[in-house]
C-alpha cells in the first residue's frame, strides 16, 4: 500500500512543496506532479540516460531515484532549468551551433549531463557521456560541444574557429 | 510502501530489529531497476542515505574502513583508496557510467551481489572483512565467509552492513583489476579478475587471485595461488599458472558469455598480471 510523502525541494531554482506516493520515482514526480516533461523514460532501468537530472549538483538518473529518499532542501536541476543557470545559455548556443540536437529524444538528458561535465572539466567528455545513449548524432557533435564550452570557460581561444 | 526514516545508526538498527523484513535502501540502483522489471516492492523500507555513521573512508590501526554508503564515485576518487588500493579505485571507476557511480554504493554492491559485481573480487583478493551491525553490536566477517552462494551472503535478518575494512597493503605490493565486458561503460563483466602479490628476489610471495562471473559467487583461485607461491617467476611458471586458473573455475554459458570464452579471458588476465611482475 502506498503512503503519501510530503517534501519541500528547490527545483530549477524555485522552492516547491510536493506530495507524492512513497513508491514513486523522482521521474514520476517530475513529470506527473510538477509538469516537467524534460526528463524522459527511455529504459526505466538506468541504461540510457534520458532521465538524467542533477541532484545537489551531482548527475543522477531520475528513473532509479526513489523520490522519498530526497529530504527537504534537496536541490534538483532538470533540462528545463538549464537556460536560467549562469552557464546554460553558453551550453545551449554551443550545442545548437554544433548540430548536437537532432531527433531530440536524448537531448534533455544530454543537456543535463553536458552541463554537469562543464562543472567537472577533468572528466573526459566521451567518458562523461557514456551513460547517455544517442542514436542520431554519432556523439561527435556532443563531445565537441562539451570540449568547446570548456575551452570558452577556461578563457582560451578556440583554435578551430580562427 | 511504508517509509522509515532513521535519525541515526542506532535508530536504524532498532528499526531493523523491530521489522526484520524491512528492506534497507542505499543508492536504490539495484532496487529500483528490479521494481521496474516487475519485482514486488517491499512493504517497508528503511532509508540509509544521510546516516553519517555509514559514510566516510578512514585509515585507522592498520585498516582502511569504508562506510557502506560510500558511492562508487567516491571510491574511485578518494585519495586513501587511490593511494593504498588502486585496484579497488579502478574497479569502482569501471562500474556502470557516471550517474550510476554517483548513486550506487559499496554496500549495495555486496549485500545481494550479482556474480558479476565488480567490487567483491577486489575485497576477496585483499583479505577484506565485512562489518555487520545490529542492536547487539558489531560482527566482523571475512569476505571469504561472507559470500556464501548465488546472491546469498552472511548477513542476518536484523543486521545492516555498516562498513568494509581492509588491512592496509604492505609497501611494494602489486595489484590488478580488470573486467572484460562488451564495451567500456554500462557493461557487466563477462569475467573479472582482481589480484595482488609481492615479488622478493624474483619469487612470488603471498599472491591472491579472485575471479568474478565464473561461478555462482566470487571465488579465490587457491590452486593457482599455491602453484606460484615462493616460486621463481618466469615464463614457464606463468604458463602453468594460467592453465591452473582455467582448470579451477566452473563458469557457465549464459546471456553475457560462454564458459570457454570465460576460461580463455581469465587465462589472459592471469598472464597479464604475472607478466607485470617480471623484472623489466
Ligand atoms: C545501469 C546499471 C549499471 C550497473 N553497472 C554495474 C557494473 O558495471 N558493475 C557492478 O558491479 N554493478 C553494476 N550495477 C549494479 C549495482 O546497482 C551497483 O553496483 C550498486 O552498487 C548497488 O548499490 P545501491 O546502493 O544502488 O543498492 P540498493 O539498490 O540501494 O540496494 C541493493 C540491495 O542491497 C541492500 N543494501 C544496500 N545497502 C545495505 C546495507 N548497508 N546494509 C544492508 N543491506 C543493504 C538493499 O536492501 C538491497 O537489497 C549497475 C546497475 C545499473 C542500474
Ligand atoms: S530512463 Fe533512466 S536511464 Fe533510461
Ligand atoms: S538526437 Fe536523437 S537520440 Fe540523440
Amino acid at each position: 500500500m502506498e503512503v503519501a510523502v510530503n517534501r519541500r525541494w528547490n527545483v530549477n531554482g524555485q522552492e516547491i512543496e510536493v506530495t507524492f506516493n512513497s513508491g514513486d520515482r523522482l521521474l514520476d514526480v517530475l513529470r506527473n506532479d510538477l509538469g516537467l516533461m524534460g526528463a524522459k523514460e527511455g529504459c526505466g532501468e538506468g541504461e540510457c540516460g534520458a532521465c538524467s537530472v542533477l541532484i545537489n549538483g551531482e548527475l543522477k538518473l531520475s528513473c532509479l531515484q526513489l523520490a522519498a529518499v530526497l529530504s527537504d532542501g534537496t536541490a534538483i536541476l532538470t533540462a528545463e532549468g538549464i537556460e536560467n543557470t549562469r552557464q546554460g545559455p553558453l551550453l545551449q548556443e554551443t550545442a545548437n551551433r554544433n548540430g548536437a540536437v537532432q531527433c531530440g529524444y536524448c537531448t534533455p538528458g544530454m543537456m543535463v549531463a553536458m552541463y554537469w561535465l562543464m562543472e567537472h572539466p577533468k572528466i573526459p567528455a566521451g567518458q562523461g557521456l557514456s551513460g547517455n545513449l544517442c542514436r542520431c548524432t554519432g556523439y561527435k557533435a556532443l563531445i565537441d560541444t562539451v570540449d568547446e564550452c570548456r575551452r570558452i570557460l577556461a578563457g582560451k581561444k578556440d583554435g578551430d574557429m580562427t | 510502501m511504508k517509509i522509515l526514516e532513521p535519525k541515526n545508526l542506532a535508530h536504524a538498527l532498532k528499526m531493523k530489529a523491530e521489522n526484520n523484513r524491512a528492506e534497507p535502501i542505499a543508492g536504490g540502483t539495484d532496487l529500483l531497476a528490479s521494481w521496474s522489471a516487475g519485482a514486488e516492492k517491499p512493504a517497508v523500507i528503511i532509508l540509509l542515505p544521510g546516516l553519517a555513521e555509514l559514510s566516510g573512508i578512514r585509515l585507522n590501526n592498520g585498516y582502511i574502513r569504508i562506510g557502506a554508503c560510500t558511492t562508487h564515485a567516491e571510491l574511485a576518487s578518494n585519495p586513501i583508496i587511490t593511494r593504498h588500493l588502486p585496484a579497488l579505485a579502478a574497479a569502482a571507476a569501471g562500474i556502470g557510467a557516471p550517474a550510476v557511480r554517483n548513486m550506487g554504493t559499496l554496500g549495495g554492491n555486496l549485500v545481494c551481489p550479482s556474480p558479476a559485481a565488480d567490487l567483491p573480487p577486489v575485497l576477496l583478493a585483499f583479505d577484506a572483512e565485512a562489518v555487520a551491525g545490529s542492536t547487539a553490536g558489531e560482527r566482523v566477517v571475512p569476505f571469504s565467509e561472507f559470500f556464501i552462494d548465488y546472491r546469498k551472503v552472511d548477513l542476518k535478518e536484523d543486521e545492516l552492513l555498516l562498513a568494509v575494512r581492509i588491512p592496509v597493503p604492505a609497501d611494494g605490493i602489486k595489484s590488478y583489476f580488470r573486467k572484460v565486458g562488451s564495451r567500456k561503460s554500462q557493461t557487466l563483466a563477462k569475467v573479472s579478475l582482481a589480484a595482488r602479490a609481492r615479488v622478493e628476489q624474483g619469487k612470488v610471495i603471498h599472491s591472491a587471485f579472485a575471479a568474478g562471473s565464473v561461478g555462482p559467487t566470487v571465488v579465490r583461485l587457491k590452486e593457482t595461488e599455491a602453484l606460484v607461491e615462493s616460486k621463481q617467476l618466469d615464463l614457464e611458471i606463468i604458463e602453468q599458472a594460467c592453465k591452473e586458473a582455467e582448470k579451477e573455475i566452473c563458469p557457465i554459458d549464459d546471456i553475457r558469455s560462454t564458459a570457454s570464452y570465460r576460461r580463455f579471458a581469465l587465462n589472459g588476465m592471469v598472464r597479464e598480471f604475472l607478466e607485470m611482475l617480471l623484472p623489466i
